[in-house]
């Protein structure tokens, strides 16, 4: 059974973690759900739903485009691409992670940065 | 899957406002549900359990429902403002537009019509067809005096106007003119029954013009052909045969008839009348003077209809009785060849030498293109009739001398007829100028239609085509009506229906891709052709091409229509592709 990370935590996290999804290539909502449950382990426990809202949000932000197109299966999907802009902003949210990360990990178990 | 509606409706009903957005997010909740359930099941769970599991896993429905709403809050409120932005200046505006086409071009046409029929001009049938409706005179400048502007408003083709304006101003030669020119117009047509009451008052009126303006022999003409025809007939019985060159160079003969004297004392007065014109330093109607006097009044013309009323105003400008005049000329020749017959010679050779001056006189104080020609008319007759009578009397030098000017003259006025371009006859030519030039060549000053004809051509083919874009504007205007109707109809119909019909936008690109292809092009294409191609109809007049200009416009019209509904057809089609709903079947408007 995954540990429940707080509901805070992972609100926080989903914006970079859907930019970093995007910019490996075109996906569609539940293809990121899926990916991110394979490669977390399940242990993130995104509430699916939630990922809409921040699609939404990235996309009136200019941050990501989208369109319907047929997935392998032969359905419509909608696929968002991460644009020009999403990349800038995904460089700047990784660094401020790293750097946070650094410092919230040296202040918690004292490790060094 | 009765379970993923009533979760979805409840995932996305703040959605709603926005319908495409609505139905946009729950075609994206709806794919990633069934996603979901299907994994679900290939991992063995039931249809039941499965639905269940996918909607656990995609979260609680009014905290997604809030979140959803709340990412796309923005988007919602800016297209709401732009749809109603869109609906409150593009719809005002294309009412506006094809409001303003309809006023300009049909309404023109139609005023246009309106003033031609009012003022007698014959328009062949093109003009004859259109509806009759709006203002027929000129409109008056805003800065008139109270007596300009009553002046203005009497200068008219009403013979109760014109005695008013002689009450305005007595001693105004022009006004004179312009009462005997509209009292000749309703009494001279009916001669015959011109009562001795009726011609003492004619011949008063005629007096009193001479009165204010003594060195105008338009008057005593008026009053000698009166007198004449009222006392003699003409027998082309045994009347004297003259001979003269017609246009193309043939030989014709024109017989001057025999006088038969009813009345001779009345006779003689017409004589002394003509004698005593013949002496005066000049002739003129004044026919153009009161049109220039109307236009300086009245407000420039700013659209084409009040152009083209301007022109129709001149065109009815009240034309000098020349058939008097030239009735005057046949009794003048026929009278010196009975003066020959009787004997009378030296009262014969003072008659005959005389006998082109009123012609003279009237070419030099011409005003119309009518009034010219009369006059040369008058000379060269003269001229050939002197000859004949000459040669009956035996005056042999007389007579060659007579023919050789009359031959002249001949030659004058057909040099003028041949010199069109390219050698053609001008009736060839006349062709090319279309129906408002021929209502309007009487009264046109110079005799070269090429002159006039080209602009009065265009600016008809201009209005022609005003009114086919105005038709084309009522056709769309009806079509987009019916479609309105319909779908306000279906909106109403189905409005309680979670299903029920959307009103959806196409999106701008499509839009513009109708615009083009449907309006842009063959319009461009239509206008490139008709001023380009040799062949187009608009080379010619309107009447003399109608058929073509039927064709050109139509194909442009029903063109025009077929392609807009075919491309709007497939934009629909695309935009309900795009949206995922049911596409509508190809149909008859779908060209692919």
């Amino acid at each position: 059974m995954p540990v429940e990370f707080d509901k805070e935590l992972v609100k926080g996290s989903t914006m970079p973690v859907v930019l970093r999804l995007l910019q490996e290539r075109e996906m569609y909502g539940y293809e990121m759900v899926k990916l991110v449950a394979e490669r977390t382990k399940g242990r993130l426990g995104w509430k699916e739903g939630t990922l809409y809202p921040c699609l939404h949000r990235l996309e009136a932000a200019g941050l990501v485009r989208s369109r319907w197109s047929d997935a392998p299966s032969g359905k419509k999907r909608k696929y968002y691409r991460i644009t020009r802009k999403g990349l800038a902003e995904l460089k700047r949210r990784a660094s401020e992670w790293k750097e946070f990360a650094g410092a919230v990990n040296t202040l918690l178990l004292g490790e060094a940065g | 899957m009765g379970r993923f509606e009533d979760y979805i409706e409840a995932v996305t009903r703040r959605l709603r406002p926005d319908p495409e957005l609505h139905m946009d997010v729950a075609r994206e909740v709806r794919a990633h549900l069934e996603d979901a359930a299907e994994e679900a099941r290939a991992r063995g769970l039931s249809d039941e359990e499965a639905a269940e599991a996918a909607l656990a896993a995609f979260g609680e429905a009014d905290e997604i429902a809030g979140a959803l709403w709340e990412a796309n809050r923005g988007r919602m409120r800016l297209r709401a403002v732009l749809k109603w932005a869109a609906r409150g200046t593009l719809l005002p505006a294309a009412l506006l537009v094809a409001v303003y086409i309809c006023i300009t071009y049909f309404g023109g046409l139609c005023q246009v019509t309106t003033a031609a029929a009012a003022w007698d001009l014959d328009l062949p049938w093109p003009g004859k067809v259109l509806p009759r409706w709006g203002p027929i005179d000129l409109r008056p400048r805003g800065n008139l005096s109270p007596e300009e502007r009553l002046e203005f408003k009497l200068i008219s083709r009403k013979r109760s106007d014109a005695e008013a304006l002689l009450e305005l101003d007595p001693l105004d030669p022009s006004f004179h003119a312009h009462y005997v020119l509209l009292l000749a117009r309703d009494r001279w047509n009916r001669q015959e029954s011109l009562g001795a009451e009726e011609v003492k008052e004619t011949l008063a009126v005629l007096k009193r013009a001479r009165s204010i303006e003594p060195d105008n022999a338009y008057y005593n003409y008026l009053a000698a052909s009166l007198l004449m025809e009222r006392s003699s007939m003409l027998d082309y019985n045994g009347g004297i045969g003259v001979k003269y060159t017609g246009r193309a160079g043939q030989e014709m003969v024109v017989n001057i008839g025999r006088l038969v004297m009813d009345d001779p004392v009345t006779f003689e007065q017409g004589v002394s009348e003509l004698f005593e014109g013949m002496s005066k330093p000049y002739y003129s109607a004044h026919t153009f003077d009161m049109v220039r006097r109307k236009i300086s009044l009245a407000k420039p013309p700013t659209t084409l209809a009040d152009e083209l009323r301007l022109w129709f105003f001149v065109a009815a400008t009240p034309l000098p009785h020349l058939a008097s005049l030239r009735a005057m000329g046949r009794r003048v020749a026929a009278y010196s060849a009975l003066l020959a017959q009787e004997g009378r010679h030296e009262e014969a050779i003072e008659m005959i030498e005389a006998m082109d001056r009123p012609g003279v006189q009237m070419g030099a104080g011409a005003q119309t293109v009518i009034e010219l020609s009369t006059s040369q008319g008058h000379i060269q007759m003269a001229l050939g009739q002197a000859a004949g009578i000459y040669e009956r009397m035996d005056m042999q030098d007389r007579a060659a001398l007579a023919q050789q000017r009359s031959e002249m003259e001949s030659e004058r006025w057909n040099s003028i007829w041949r010199k069109h371009e390219d050698g053609e006859i001008p009736q060839e030519n006349l062709k090319h100028y279309g129906f408002v030039h021929v209502a309007l060549a009487p009264s046109l000053p110079g005799v070269d239609h090429s002159l006039w004809g080209g602009p009065s051509t265009a600016l008809e083919h201009i209005l022609a085509e005003g009114l086919a874009l105005a038709v084309l504007e009522v056709l769309l205007l009806l079509l987009a009506l019916r479609c309105a109707v319909a779908t306000c109809w279906n909106l109403w119909r189905y409005r309680k229906r979670a299903d029920g019909p959307k009103l959806f936008f196409i999106g701008w690109r499509r839009m513009a891709g109708i615009v083009l292809l449907g309006l842009v092009l063959p319009i461009g294409v239509y206008a490139a052709y008709s001023r380009l191609a040799p062949f187009s109809s608009m080379r010619y007049g309107i009447h003399y091409r109608l058929d073509r200009v039927l064709i050109e416009k139509g194909t442009l019209v029903a063109l025009v229509l077929i392609v807009v509904l075919a491309t709007s057809y497939r934009a629909i089609r695309a935009r309900c592709r795009d949206a995922g709903m049911d596409v509508p079947s190809e149909g008859f408007f779908n060209p692919l």
